[in-house]
């Protein structure tokens, strides 16, 4: 059995598959920068520890001897008020936001796509209170109902992922709720049910598996406003805790040198820009990919 | 001498995922001016690409076009700039649409839109306007035409709409039509109005047509010449008659042989008895339509209302009707997919309707069903091996260790090689999808498999082999069949029974010869007499129903036909007619079932 599923046979058909997304990924320019940024972030997130100049600036370390150094080639992107090495710190931070970002996703993904599911395919009363329920969600602004969740449960980087996840999952929920109750009517559909498949397996072999690729173009796209996100709380002092080499955080702190050392908060700021661009663009070239009511032929 | 309208040299590539692919190579095609010219070909050879083409409408890229030349009226028209297209275009060559719901915009009435193109085509004021668009929604023969003009397209019909199309289309003065095989979503005694319209149009107005079709029946009543498409190929042409009896291309026999075998009649059909499989009573499914949030439904469609059927084991039952006339709803609710508003449904001894939750997902082990369209009854994310064998997982615990080799069996048994367990759905065409759908079906050896329109929407050649194998299926496995059609040639091919279904209600029902023979019910003979065949010239002898089937919310008083019925007097529109047996199972609702009985169909 095993040995079957595992067979070239079975995974040709999803070889073929990548293949094509592959080829409509590469007809388009900014898609590929995009993805080429994203997969950059990515390795740099992995292997920043082992890689940065002066990893212990990182961390507690300090060095106040070179406190509010402009740009070297000692230090690329300057030094902070206690000396340390901002390049390291800004390098570092790519493992913290993409980690928590990825995360607090994943965590509403986790929530929003089975309640969606089942509210959009069995409808009646459970729908109704599934959806009244994201509603009180939705009805407030999602940085408002993060500031609010993660004050509740007091300042740090996981609270701020909970809070994140908790106020976003309700936007996935709907997403998925949408188009789960036009597949329902799909013949497929109907004919997994006429053979006798039971309603939970329907919900997650056939609705689920078939709704997905908007949900993930969403959540591509959620990535930067997630990044965004947490880099606000830290910069309320709601997130990420000195020292942490957070960017939001960085910036917070850097309001007080911010007249004699432009470097302190350009550089965590030009980081959140480029991660934030480069996944909206790839939320952008994933939707044509993966809608292709959209693709520019 | 040039001709009214000529394609030389044409080449047109595509570039693809896998490459570039040469998808249209036409040498040679001409029409003469007034004449109608018939495109035949199976979908994917290249037809809607020629018509796009011609208009200047195909997308580049992914489309591009190598070489050639195409000349209407003495002009060139691949080498015209978009700007002169324009004026071509809709002016000069209209296009009909498959689907005219997509050249009609939903947001303004259709008097709107029609007078908007008058208005500035013809460089006349709104009063005049509204003149000629009253004239030109007349001369597509739609009745009430004020009334017409103030509707929105989604209120008309499919059939009417493709009228307000063709009106439009006139109004411009457009000399040529290219129509895109426009009938296809329609149903066959509307189809039938349509063509017949086409045909008048051209004689009356001299218009060129370029017809695309896929089914060689239709383009033979009304074509003048006909050129067969394969693999973007032009590979014969020339006069219809000539074609029809001295094909020289093997392609072609075989289009001429599923023509003809769809129209044979097997005669040889035995009224055996086994036992009765499946009995409805008296069912009836009725749709409430809610006017506001917590009020009580303002009124019901009855989509299925009072509907008596016996199934023996190994038979066959068609039933057949237009669409709205409750066949899908029928079959879902016997098959219990939704509730029944009243009435039973007993299958092999046991009350669908009482069965707990469990017991019902056991008995569906045995009652099957293959769905219309095959490009939206397989899930397209998972692998024929999971949709084949999803049932096998379903009902039987400890199937799930030769799965692969089960459903690599079921591939063969259908006709596929067992190579395809290994992929996806959208690889296959829509004929081989539908294999896919029936081995599905067929899986755990179910006692009852419904048809719901299982060829309507696949190629003619498909169709002939999926019949063959459905019948073939049949005799090996003992099965007992349903067979809904909105196309009765494809229902008598197959069954041992009909029952015709008009608006909720079986107006006959007997055995197939019997009804096939001798319709007794006026829309019987109507169905009957609306499909083209191969041997028809013109379109004369085409019986088409004028108006449409009324809304089921309130159905008409008495005979729920006589509203389009030939033969309506006063007594139909005031009593309804019973169920009057006229011995050997054949049974009929109408009030001159008698009158008009041993006369046998004019065709």
């Amino acid at each position: 059995m095993y040995r079957n599923f595992l067979s070239s046979k079975a995974l040709q058909p999803r070889i073929k598959e990548l293949k094509f997304s592959f080829y409509l990924l590469k007809r388009n320019q900014l898609t590929k920068i995009s993805l080429f940024i994203v997969l950059g972030l990515i390795i740099l997130a992995i292997i920043s520890p082992y890689v940065i100049p002066y990893p212990e600036h990182a961390q507690m370390g300090t060095n106040p001897q070179d406190k509010l150094l402009p740009p070297s080639s000692q230090y690329f992107f300057g030094t902070d008020e206690l000396g340390r090495d901002i390049f390291s710190r800004v390098l570092y931070g790519t493992r913290i936001s993409l980690n928590t970002a990825l995360l607090a996703v994943g965590l509403a993904l986790l929530i929003g796509i089975p309640l969606g599911a089942i509210a959009g395919s069995i409808g009646g009363y459970i729908d109704e209170i599934i959806m009244r329920i994201t509603d009180i969600f939705l009805s407030f602004p999602p940085l408002l109902l993060a500031i609010a969740i993660s004050s509740i449960l007091g300042p740090s980087l996981q609270n701020a992922m909970l809070a994140i996840a908790i106020s976003w999952w309700p936007w996935y929920t709907r997403l998925i709720r949408g188009q789960a109750i036009s597949l329902k009517e799909r013949q497929f559909v109907k004919a997994a049910e006429a053979i006798g498949t039971s309603p939970i397996k329907i919900i997650f072999s056939h609705i689920v598996p078939n709704c997905i690729s908007p949900v993930i173009v969403q959540a591509s796209m959620d990535m930067g406003g997630v990044i965004l996100t947490i880099a606000s709380l830290s910069f309320l002092g709601l997130g990420a805790q000195p020292p942490t080499p957070e960017w939001g955080l960085m910036i917070n702190t850097s309001r007080n040198y911010f007249l004699n050392a432009w470097w302190y908060s350009i550089f965590p700021g030009i980081a959140i820009f480029i991660t934030v661009l480069a996944f909206n663009l790839l939320g952008d070239g994933l939707r044509e990919i993966l809608d292709p009511k959209t693709r520019k032929n | 001498m040039q001709s009214y309208f000529e394609i030389k040299n044409l080449k047109i590539n595509y570039n693809t995922f896998e490459g570039k692919k040469n998808i249209l190579d036409i040498e040679h095609l001409k029409i003469e001016k007034g004449k109608t010219y018939g495109l035949v070909g199976e979908s994917g050879a290249g037809k809607t690409v020629l018509a796009l083409t011609i208009l200047g409408l195909l997308a580049t890229p992914p489309g591009e076009i190598e070489s050639g030349q195409i000349y209407f009226d003495g002009e060139e028209l691949l080498s015209k700039k978009e700007e002169e297209m324009r004026h071509i275009r809709g002016k000069k060559i209209a296009m009909i649409f498959q689907d005219p719901m997509s050249s009609l915009n939903p947001v303004f009435t259709v008097g709107y839109q029609m007078r908007q193109i008058i208005m500035k085509n013809q460089n006349v004021k709104e009063k005049e306007a509204d003149k000629i668009e009253l004239k030109m929604i007349e001369t597509v023969k739609l009745p009430d035409a004020e009334n017409i003009m103030t509707k929105y397209p989604h209120q008309l019909s499919g059939g009417q709409r493709q009228r307000i199309i063709i009106a439009m289309a006139l109004s411009c003065g457009a000399e040529m039509l290219i129509a895109d095989e426009p009938t296809r979503n329609l149903d066959v005694t509307i189809q039938a109005g349509i063509l017949k319209l086409l045909k008048e149009l051209q004689e009356k107005l001299k218009v060129t047509v370029l017809f695309i079709a896929n089914n060689l029946g239709l383009v033979s009543a009304i074509c003048d010449e006909i050129g067969i498409l394969y693999k973007g190929k032009i590979i014969e042409s020339g006069k219809v008659k000539e074609i029809l009896n001295h094909p020289k291309q093997p392609y072609t026999c075989t289009l001429i042989d599923a023509a003809v075998q769809n129209e044979s009649i097997q005669q040889n059909k035995k009224e055996t008895r086994g036992k009765v499989i499946l009995e409805v009573q008296d069912l009836k499914k009725h749709f409430p339509v809610n006017k506001g949030f917590f009020s009580k439904p303002a009124a019901w469609v009855k989509a299925v209302d009072g509907v008596d059927l016996k199934l023996y084991e190994g038979e066959v039952l068609g039933i057949v009707g237009e669409s709205g006339c409750g066949k899908s709803t029928l079959v879902s609710t016997i098959l219990n997919l939704q509730q029944p508003t009243s009435g039973k449904v007993i299958f092999d001894g046991k009350d669908m309707y009482a069965l707990d939750k469990r017991d019902l997902r056991r008995t569906r082990k045995n009652i099957q069903i293959v769905f219309q369209d095959p490009f939206w009854s397989l899930n397209p994310r998972m692998l024929v091996k999971d949709i084949i064998g999803e049932p096998i997982k379903v009902h039987e615990k400890n199937g799930t260790e030769e799965l692969i080799e089960r459903t690599e069996s079921l591939l063969e048994m259908v006709g596929l090689p067992k190579e395809g367990v290994f992929k996806y759905p959208h690889e296959f065409s829509g004929g081989q999808r539908q294999r896919i759908a029936i081995a599905r079906a067929l899986a755990v050896n179910p006692k009852l498999v419904v048809l719901d329109e299982p060829t309507s929407s696949i190629d003619i050649l498909s169709q002939t082999q999926i019949l063959e194998l459905l019948e073939e299926l049949k005799e090996k496995l003992k099965l007992t069949y349903i067979l809904i059609s909105h196309d009765l040639s494809v229902v008598n091919s197959m069954s041992d029974k009909i029952a015709v279904m008009y608006l909720g209600k079986v107006v006959e029902y007997g055995y197939s010869k019997d009804v096939f023979h001798q319709p007794r019910h006026p829309y019987t003979k109507a169905l009957f007499n609306a499909i083209p065949d191969l041997h028809m010239e013109g379109v004369e002898g085409l019986v088409s129903l004028e108006g449409n089937v009324p809304s089921a919310i309130n159905p008409p008083s008495g005979c729920r036909f006589h509203t389009r019925c030939p033969l309506a007097q006063e007594i139909c529109s005031v009593k309804e007619p019973e169920m009057v047996n006229l011995g050997n199972q054949h049974s009929v609702s109408c009030h001159f079932s008698e009158m008009n009985g041993p006369e046998a169909k004019s065709s």
